[in-house]
């Protein structure tokens, strides 16, 4: 078994009994990307210096006798919107070409502090703007399972990084879905952790209110590790939430599981979703009644608001965001522009795509005189009603059962030419980065969203889920 | 369904605003492109949102404040960050950006 076929758990089995060194971890994650990465396009840019550094200083550790954490040496991905120190940053974007970043991502960065080994940067949609990828100013990502298909999006990159074995795990992001569509494309396990949870310190940003730093991995203990490791209060960003998780996470104790209610929201099983995806959904379900959990109908009435106030609120908050792309702190093309005010529109026009330009346009327009009460002010008021559906839903239920996607993967260039179209691949993800709450997708793929803070309630259930199915 | 397009002079204002230089080409596809979204958006109108207090964060928001110490890990900070901050400025002088004269 390859190290970056093994699970974290596993990796670190073998590496403390050194059955190879985290250097040979390393090259062989390399080897990895250099034999699969020019079809699957997962990774942007490789950091290998600072890699080979700290697979060093892992293997001196166990030269030396000492006892090393469960990460080190570990080869994880990085979406390439979360600053790794001394290597470039795109986000997806020709604004950014040539840019390197000054410091760690406080994700990043605890990381490190456990050991774990920074492989490169995955490509990804633009500044996060999209569902398949496609909307990198730096090509294409495949699907490792059935390369004519998107990977999904944003984190298309870090999903297919993980499912391809270029990596034992990813960081990703998720505003809207996009942990956990690529997850569901690309058959691994995304973790959208709840609003706070995660310090955004180093994320270069979207939709402040609704960006989420997350995980791809290829089992839920391996989520659980990895998210145990990045959360926390971080005093660089005043919407992390003082909030310690314990061994909770790491362990689940399956009668406290089995006593759990799962809500079905009856908004999530209607005509909108393909004949796959249902099938799938009632063998999911069926599963989990077996494990003699059981299930409650629920109603998440403002649901089929959400799309809109999410296409609302997200643009604005990305159109001021994305502000500061001015060519003059971020951003060359403009020098040399008769003045400032020409400087920054030449920058802008070049370094922007085509999502990015709309969604700017779209944002402008939702925030301008005139029209911010009947756009953003409405949006922001029926969000807290969806919001509200959650806070009552959790009343009755432990946790919510939904599916992703509303379909399979689909093909390159399918969904390009009709944003809307694109945009209604989000409608099961998007509600709950508007009501702030956290959400996990396990394969086959399925969606659970519960508490705020109980990332552990649903890697519990994901964890059972995952025994049942290998049993 | 009819084509929902918004006005090219509204499209040619949005653009202004944002700094933005559009091409006719692109101008008269995001025109469409929002026209269809904002007829999308049309369906907000029908909920009830009397007496609602709007939705900012998704996070209780409370206001921090860090005490008047130099915390050379921030970029707020000096030393070597500091310096790598400044060179990625696409075109500097000295510490300073730099930039076309504006007055």
């Amino acid at each position: 078994m390859k190290p970056c076929e093994m699970t974290i758990a596993k990796f670190h089995e073998s590496l403390t009994s050194r059955e190879f060194s985290a250097i040979e971890a390393l090259k062989e994650t390399y080897r990895q990307i250099d034999a699969k990465n020019k079809e699957i396009g997962a990774y942007l840019s490789l950091a290998k210096n600072g890699a080979e550094r700290a697979a060093e200083a892992v293997d001196e550790r166990i030269a030396r006798g000492e006892r090393v954490s469960l990460m080190s040496g570990v080869p994880v991905g990085i979406k390439d919107n979360l600053l790794l120190e001394g290597e470039p940053c795109t986000a997806g974007s020709k604004i950014l070409e040539g840019y390197v970043a000054a410091y760690d991502a406080t994700a990043v960065a605890k990381l490190k502090a456990e050991g774990a080994v920074m492989v490169g940067k995955t490509n990804m949609d633009e500044f996060g703007m999209g569902s398949s990828t496609e909307n990198s100013a730096f090509g294409k990502t495949r699907n490792p399972r059935d390369v004519s298909k998107v990977p999904g999006g944003s984190s298309g990159g870090s999903a297919a990084a993980v499912a391809a074995n270029m990596a034992i795990a990813a960081l990703g992001s998720d505003t809207g879905g996009s942990i956990r569509q690529p997850a569901d494309f690309c058959g691994v396990v995304g973790l959208k952790p709840t609003y706070g949870a995660v310090s955004r310190y180093g994320l270069i940003p979207l939709a402040s209110s609704l960006d989420t730093v997350g995980i791809e991995a290829k089992t839920v203990d391996d989520a659980a590790i990895l998210f145990g490791a990045i959360s926390g209060k971080d005093p660089h960003d005043a919407t992390s939430v003082e909030k310690t998780y314990g061994k909770e996470l790491y362990e689940s104790h399956p009668e406290r599981i089995r006593a759990m209610t799962i809500g079905l929201p009856k908004e999530y099983f209607g005509t909108g979703i393909s004949k796959e995806i249902g099938e799938r959904m009632e063998g999911v379900i069926a599963a989990f009644k077996g494990m003699d959990i059981r299930f409650k109908e629920v109603s998440l009435p403002h649901t089929s608001s959400a799309l809109s106030v999410y296409y609302i609120i997200m643009p604005a908050e990305a159109s001021a965001n994305l502000a500061r792309f001015d060519g003059i702190r971020y951003g060359k093309g403009g020098e040399g522009s008769a003045d400032i005010g020409k400087r920054y529109v030449a920058a802008r026009s070049r370094g922007f795509g085509e999502e990015a330009k709309r969604r700017i346009m779209l944002g402008t327009y939702v925030l301008s005189s005139g029209y911010y009460d009947a756009y953003y002010a409405k949006a922001q008021k029926v969000r807290t009603l969806i919001a509200n559906d959650f806070k009552a839903a959790f009343e009755e239920v432990d946790a919510l059962l939904t599916p992703v996607s509303p379909t399979l993967p689909f093909a390159f260039g399918e969904k390009t030419n009709d944003p809307l179209a694109m945009y209604l691949s989000d409608i099961f993800t998007i509600t709950a980065n508007l009501a702030g709450v956290p959400a996990l997708v396990v394969p086959p793929g399925f969606q659970l969203i519960g508490k705020p803070f109980h990332e552990h309630d649903l890697l519990g259930l994901g964890r059972e889920y995952e025994r049942k199915m290998a049993s | 369904m009819p084509i929902q397009r918004i006005a090219p002079e509204t499209v040619a204002r949005l653009a202004k605003l944002a700094r933005l230089g559009l091409s006719e080409k692109e101008s008269e596809k995001i025109g469409h492109d929002l026209g269809t979204i904002l007829k999308h958006f049309e369906e907000l109108k029908k909920i009830d949102t009397e007496g609602i207090t709007p939705m900012i964060g998704a996070a209780d928001a409370k206001n921090m404040m860090r005490s008047d110490d130099e915390d050379l890990e921030t970029p707020e900070g000096g030393g070597l960050l500091r310096e790598r901050i400044l060179e990625a400025f696409p075109d500097r002088a000295g510490d300073s950006l730099k930039v076309q004269k504006i007055l």
